[in-house]
């Protein structure tokens, strides 16, 4: 498989050489193949955001080099060879409708491919399809951006960055202040996204359940040091791993030990979502139809 | 029971609005309660919080705050007895450290320099957070930040708190930190509590939940009560407790599931006796 992003010994150190010197990120390699779903979780300060605003170049290390796309960043490349990364890597950051700011939902949308020089007409061309990727009602493309819902001006601004096309798909905490109908909408979509546009997704997540239900991997971040990368079957049946590292559970594996720890109960594999949960427990359980119904 | 905050026949609506978004509401709040407001993005809840608070003004309709009829003259005086944490730690950090920012609210209301400092050493002991008391915001965890508010409300000695969301941009750790501290401080300082949330575990605690759709009140009844309508909740876009899902995704296999609401370990004992006796 061919790898889309490649960590070699990144180092990321803030105001390096000043006595506020802070090392966020301390010798960071992996790699993430194409079409890949990764999630990167761990603690406030822990060099999440620091690693992840390397894989647009908004940040380049200090030391060590990476490659995302077959662009080569190393401490020397100048920003004007990252403009090209940039159209291929779209970032999703926390509340990102505070950054809308045109008339009109179609022209919040277009902005982008506008300021990369492509013709009006075509750029409201790809507005169009990227608001039908977010499924955007036709009936608020002329309304502004800001009477809408907060569920809705966050597909905006998620269409904004989808518009120009982007491989990879970084998300960090993409769903924060939505409701839980709004966190489940805008998660399934981007899984869709995925599948259908065949991207790259980097989810950054303190929320075990997203990352058991959509990731097929896991980074662990510490102090600025990459502890692991796993799959999450692998990840969350090592508890007490975990828990010395004060990272929490899927809700449904925490109930599966609890289950395992009253009963002779067995679960194989550990479920890490209600479903399996349930597909495990359901044939030893009474059938019936209950008579409150 | 006696009410500390009362509702009745209000109608609310934004100007640019053509519908009514409150039409004859009514809701009564009784002294030292935990009361829960759940409801999706736009249903209401953070507007309601606000006309409690006198920050929105309704069309026609009355607000009582602790047996006083809300209008222009009381409103400062009725909003010291309410103290406000909202949901982004950023946004609500005005001071330049964490003491400074405690003592904003105080300077506010002018008391003298000797108390102030006094109430500001005891609502950051309060909250765990004295040590902290030279420091910046930027030096802080979002869960720390949120208890810096939550010192800088209980300084003025309210006796509402309203939580607008106060822990959804924590983390899990953030937010266990944050709801205990509430809980603590609403026996020991007697406060009623009104919390919006959409977090299931944080509703699960209070004494009465209010689920609140595009301004009308659907459910207001104990949290085992509203829980075990889990379809129904399901349906309006809101989380049900883990137990309901479990629950859920059961009956969707055949399962015969109880039919009252189960807290998560009468869940765990239920399917642990009946595997059992298979």
């Amino acid at each position: 498989m061919d790898l889309s992003i490649n960590f070699e010994k990144v180092d990321y150190i803030y105001q390096p050489n000043t006595p506020f010197a802070h090392q966020a990120l301390n010798q960071v390699s992996f790699s993430l193949p194409d079409e890949s779903y990764t999630a990167i979780i761990g603690h406030t300060g822990s060099g999440k955001s620091t690693l992840v605003q390397h894989l647009n170049g908004l940040l380049k290390p200090t030391h060590g080099r990476l490659m995302v796309q077959e662009q080569m960043i190393t401490p020397q490349t100048t920003n004007k060879e990252l403009s090209d990364l940039r159209r291929q890597v779209g970032v999703v950051f926390q509340f990102p409708e505070a950054q809308l700011f045109e008339e009109t939902v179609l022209r919040d949308i277009a902005f982008a491919p506008k300021n990369f020089g492509i013709d009006e007409e075509k750029a409201a061309q790809l507005a169009k399809e990227a608001a039908e990727a977010v499924r955007l009602p036709d009936s608020v493309l002329d309304k502004s951006p800001f009477e809408l819902s907060g569920g809705q001006m966050r597909r905006v601004a998620i269409a904004g960055i989808l518009v120009m096309k982007p491989k990879v798909l970084v998300l960090d905490e993409p769903t924060a202040g939505l409701d839980p109908k709004g966190h489940q909408e805008i998660m399934e979509l981007f899984a869709r996204l995925k599948s259908q546009q065949h991207l790259t997704v980097i989810l950054v997540s303190h929320q075990m359940d997203d990352v058991a239900e959509y990731a097929d991997q896991v980074l662990v971040m510490e102090q600025g040091k990459l502890l692991t990368q796993q799959t999450p079957q692998q990840l969350f049946s090592q508890v007490e791993w975990l828990n010395k590292h004060h990272l929490g559970l899927p809700h449904a594996t925490k109930f599966a030990f609890e289950i395992e720890k009253k009963s002779t109960f067995k679960f194989s594999p550990l479920p890490l979502t209600v479903s399996q949960l349930a597909n495990q427990l359901a044939n030893f359980l009474p059938k019936g139809v209950s008579q409150d119904e | 029971m006696e009410k500390i905050a009362e509702i009745k026949n209000l109608n609310f609506k934004y100007s640019q609005q053509d519908s009514w978004l409150f039409h004859d509401f009514n809701l009564a709040i009784n002294r030292y309660e935990w009361l829960a407001i759940i409801g999706h993005n736009g249903s209401g809840k953070s507007t309601l919080a606000r006309l409690i608070d006198g920050l929105l003004v309704p069309q026609a309709g009355e607000i009582w705050i602790d047996q006083q009829k809300m209008s222009s003259e009381n409103v400062w005086q009725l909003r010291k007895k309410i103290g406000m944490v909202f949901q982004n730690p950023e946004n609500q950090f005005v001071g330049a450290n964490v003491a400074d920012d405690v003592a904003f609210g105080l300077e506010n209301q002018a008391v003298p320099y000797e108390k102030m400092h006094q109430r500001v050493a005891a609502a950051l002991k309060r909250v765990n957070m004295w040590e902290f008391s030279e420091q910046e915001p930027a030096n802080l965890s979002g869960g720390q930040k949120q208890r810096v508010a939550i010192a800088g409300v209980i300084a003025l000695k309210p006796k509402i708190v309203i939580l607008d969301e106060a822990t959804s941009m924590l983390d899990p750790a953030g937010r266990y930190d944050v709801i205990s501290l509430i809980k603590e401080l609403k026996e020991q300082e007697g406060l009623t509590v009104i919390s919006i949330t959409h977090d299931i575990d944080e509703a699960s605690l209070a004494d009465r939940v209010v689920v609140l759709d595009d301004g009308k009140i659907l459910d207001a009844a104990s949290p085992a009560n509203v829980f075990s309508q889990g379809q129904t909740l399901t349906n309006l876009g809101l989380d049900v407790p883990f137990s309901e899902k479990v629950k859920l995704a059961l009956k969707q296999q055949d399962v015969l599931t109880p039919s009252e609401y189960y807290t998560e370990q009468r869940m765990v004992d239920w399917i642990c006796q009946s595997i059992l006796k298979k």
